[in-house]
């Protein structure tokens, strides 16, 4: 084998053990320790963990207050939730307030819709059967949204019906429908083209038993009245018939009273006993005519409708309108 | 019109855009997001639209960070790294033939080898041909020398 040793350029001077006793103290020489170096492996050894990191968002705020009036009952707190319209069942934020408390919630301004009306805040008094408040809004900046102030009270009692003539069944507009108890009107209005109406009274009417419904059409009819009691419950349903029976206007000539107690005497003589008076509305049907005093029968509505009585009588003509 | 468009197009993007704030322990660590080169942190207010990006923090003698990150809408985010520092640790040991690996991707036969470690739990298995002999965990908190000797049972 030709080696550095044996070559014609080699060192032939050079004993074998020798070049290689110098080979190794010159590789010392010149690399040091680090001619033993060791091996180093040539990645890094990762823990490909995840890696430790936090993230913190700030958002533009909105603070949503709502200021509360008790009007009737006595909540013992309140839950104020905010809600997306799209989400009606998952809060944006729900909180128990007590009474004493501000109603005041922070919300990120990028969690409410921009939509008209796409968010909502509902405030649910606790502790009796309240009135639920809700506030419809929308946001478009930053900043505080004062909502109206909510009116604290429990359910009210509601009365509905609907008012129509007895001839026909035909809906009555326009009647004027009164609620009243012992001091004066409590709960009022007026039918719409259907003949129905609504009526709501505070919490407290459902055991009051000194109301009346009182149903008056200008004179057209007689005034209905009839005592109403809701028996502690908040749903009251009274349909309501007025007029003359077809029965009773088919007897003869028909005449309106026109002036509230007009007398019904006994006799067309000046002094006979008054049997009663008429009201405003009250149908007359006459018999006979003798001189400016006619004769005739009115018909008096017994136990709620459901029966009718007949009197007879005299009426000066100046009370009286003439309908058919 | 076409302009007025554009300027509240632009005015919308403009406004839709998300202040950031980038730190890192120790600080003064490259970030590269979506690869382009951001400085050294602590950086400050980089404007970015709501979205996923990758970000990329390197700093020599710790390990290198590598984090998708979807960006919300807000007005305001500040993202905080904790860099894992490398340690150079030797293997040693006076056991023959046998393999050994760390982390179940890392592969070496030889008896002594310096290691860089990021720092942490690391697992160690050692094989003789193609069976497990034998499995550690290794805890790499500073720089160290592992003389490994195989236990038979």
């Amino acid at each position: 084998m030709k080696t550095l040793l044996n070559s014609p350029m080699g060192i032939r001077w050079i004993k074998p053990v020798c070049f290689l006793s110098f080979l190794i103290l010159g590789n010392f020489c010149f690399w040091g320790c680090s001619f033993v170096r060791t091996i180093e492996y040539p990645e890094l050894i990762l823990l490909n963990s995840n890696p430790v990191v936090s993230v913190r968002y700030e958002y533009e705020n909105v603070q949503l207050n709502l200021s509360k009036q008790v009007l009737d009952g006595e909540p013992t707190a309140y839950r104020f939730s905010i809600f997306n319209n799209s989400d009606i069942n998952s809060p944006l934020i729900s909180k128990i307030f007590f009474p004493d408390d501000t109603i005041t919630v922070m919300l990120p301004l990028n969690v409410l819709s921009i939509e008209d009306s796409a968010n909502v805040a509902i405030l649910i008094p606790q502790g009796d059967d309240f009135e639920i408040v809700e506030n419809y809004f929308s946001i478009e900046q930053s900043g505080v949204i004062e909502f109206p102030t909510a009116y604290i009270r429990r359910k009210p009692v509601i009365l509905v019906g609907n008012v129509s003539r007895r001839i026909g069944d035909t809906p009555i507009e326009g009647a004027k429908v009164q609620i009243i108890d012992s001091i004066g009107v409590v709960g009022s209005s007026e039918t719409n083209n259907f003949g129905q109406f609504t009526i709501e009274l505070p919490s407290p009417f459902k055991d009051r038993k000194d109301l009346n419904l009182t149903v008056s059409t200008a004179g057209k009819f007689s005034r209905w009245r009839n005592q109403i009691d809701f028996q502690g419950e908040k749903w009251l349903s009274q349909p309501v018939v007025i007029g003359p029976r077809a029965l009773f206007v088919n007897q003869g000539m028909v005449y309106r009273v026109i002036q509230n107690n007009t007398p019904f005497r006994e006799g067309p003589e000046n002094g006979s006993p008054i049997r009663f008076f008429l009201s405003e509305g009250d149908i007359f049907v006459a018999e006979k005519v003798a001189g400016d005093q006619l004769f005739g029968r009115v018909e008096i509505p017994i136990d709620k409708n459901d029966y009718f009585q007949h009197f007879e009588g005299w009426i000066k003509n100046k009370y009286l309108n003439f309908i058919q | 019109m076409r302009n007025k468009f554009f300027l509240i197009f632009i005015l919308t993007i403009s406004f839709a855009k998300v202040s950031i704030r980038i730190e890192s322990n120790p600080h003064s660590a490259h970030v590269k997001i979506d690869g382009e080169p951001f400085g050294l942190t602590p950086i400050e207010n980089i404007s970015l639209l709501p979205g996923l990006y990758k970000i990329d923090l390197t700093l020599e003698e710790f390990a290198p960070i590598h984090y998708s990150f979807d960006l919300q809408t807000a007005g305001f985010a500040v993202l905080r790294f904790q860099l894992n520092r490398i340690y150079t640790v030797t293997f040693n040991t006076q056991e023959k033939g046998l393999n050994y690996e760390l982390d179940d991707q890392y592969n070496w036969i030889e008896e002594k080898i310096n290691l860089k470690m990021e720092e942490g739990i690391h697992n160690l298995k050692v094989f003789d041909g193609d069976s497990l002999v034998d499995e550690k965990e290794i805890w790499i908190n500073k720089p160290s020398k592992i003389f490994y000797e195989l236990i038979s049972n």
